[in-house]
């Protein structure tokens, strides 16, 4: 064998291995797995849950860690409220942005920001189990002992330029988001952690709309 | 006459001003804030639109500065560098991605940390000396390798920076206010003003331990 071809074989082979983290296998069965996904989520009538956020800056070999409150209600609503650094709330409503933060109250509609929207589309398609109809990435499932990881890749020309791909691990108990890893570019990452969710409590709509 | 002479000699007392020309980075490298890592809460406000996130200034083994401005969701904004006499962009956000914006952000940045924007070993910086009774105060005069000077203010003996001003040919382009509580570290609040756009920058330092 050549030595070139015997290069490209190790280059293909590495790739492979990088593609796929390890503990994780490609899902055998896919229906069967999109169908309990999406029926896991429909009886996801809303989310209270903690989390963390750890951003990477890889050149700059440091990190952010922020703390808040995520709470997601089924009829496209999210808030996620930052106690720590400092405070900071982004409340999504349908397709109205608002962000609030200690200068000012901003609202935008996520159809104007494509940043915006993609991270939206990501966060409202994992809670309601539709992340295979998101038409800016393609979706390679994968399973660990404990976890699923669904591996976003993006496939238009605007998200490319954002994500390089996007991790999102789910519980294989119930289908329930554990992290969520935004991968940029240029190597940075920012890994989001829920802890502590609580299922189907009642939230008021007042949480999803910002005087 | 009597008053006149005392007057005078009063005047000459308490009002002396010297200057010097010195190459650029002799007072530059002076006055440069000592640091090793910082981080701001930073909004930036530009013709309507307000940005928010963390600045975090970091020094490199090569002594350059590199700084990142994160948003709260964790997206890079823009990563950059400061070398002594010159700066580069690693990444920019697609929508900031605009040759004013960099050239902005860049002399606005610099001017904070007195890297990447002047002129490589030019005469005509000056420092000029005010000496008032209660307040001697130093002012260092640096020109752009673009158009215009910066003014740097601070008390004589004294680390602290804070007033710095932008002039074009004709007017004041940028006033840059700089709040200490310790007079060894970074300022606590940083607001950068430019007088002919509508663009603000206000930093409120970050005290987080990893």
């Amino acid at each position: 064998m050549k030595p070139n071809l015997i290069l490209i074989i190790c280059l293909l082979f590495g790739q492979v291995l990088l593609a796929q983290p390890s503990g994780f296998s490609p899902v055998k069965d896919l229906l069967p797995f999109k169908s309990q996904f999406a029926l896991a989520s429909q009886k996801v009538e809303s989310i209270e849950s903690n989390f963390t956020q750890i951003k990477n800056l890889s050149l700059l070999k440091d990190k952010i860690q922020s703390k808040g409150k995520f709470y997601y209600k089924k009829g496209n609503k999210v808030r996620i409220e930052y106690s720590s650094p400092y405070y900071y709330l982004m409340v999504l409503n349908q397709n109205a942005m608002t962000i609030k933060d200690d200068q000012k109250t901003s609202s935008y509609n996520t159809k104007s920001n494509k940043m915006m929207q993609s991270i939206n589309n990501i966060m409202l398609d994992c809670m309601r189990g539709t992340i295979y109809g998101n038409k800016d990435f393609m979706v390679d499932a994968l399973e660990g002992p404990k976890e699923y990881l669904l591996k976003m890749k993006p496939i238009t020309a605007t998200m490319k330029k954002i994500f390089a791909h996007i991790e999102v691990f789910l519980d294989k108990k119930d289908f329930h988001v554990l992290r969520l890893n935004l991968v940029e570019c240029n190597g940075d990452n920012s890994l989001m952690t829920f802890t502590q969710p609580m299922l189907n409590k009642n939230l008021s709509d007042a949480l999803f709309s910002v005087k | 006459m009597r008053f006149l002479v005392l007057s005078s000699l009063f005047l000459v007392c308490v009002f002396s001003l010297s200057a010097q020309r010195v190459s650029t980075n002799t007072f530059a490298k002076e006055l440069r804030p000592k640091f090793e890592s910082e981080k701001y809460q930073a909004s930036i406000d530009v013709i309507g639109k307000h940005l928010s996130g963390i600045l975090i200034f970091k020094r490199q083994e090569d002594s350059s500065i590199r700084v990142a401005f994160v948003n709260e969701i964790g997206m890079t904004f823009f990563d950059m560098s400061f070398y002594d006499e010159s700066y580069t962009f690693h990444s920019i956000a697609h929508n900031l991605n605009k040759k004013a914006v960099k050239i902005s952000l860049a002399k606005d940045i610099g001017m904070i940390l007195l890297r990447g924007i002047f002129k490589e070993n030019a005469t005509s910086t000056s420092r000029s000396t005010v000496q008032l009774p209660a307040e001697p105060l130093e002012k260092y005069s640096f020109p752009l390798k673009r158009k215009g000077i910066v003014v740097y203010q601070r008390k004589r003996n004294e680390r602290e920076i804070p007033l710095i001003e932008n002039f074009g040919k004709k007017k004041k382009i940028i006033t840059i206010t700089q709040n200490y509580t310790d007079k060894n570290s970074m300022p606590e609040r940083i607001f950068v003003e430019h007088h002919t756009v509508r663009f603000t920058i206000l930093l409120k330092r970050l005290h987080v331990t990893e």
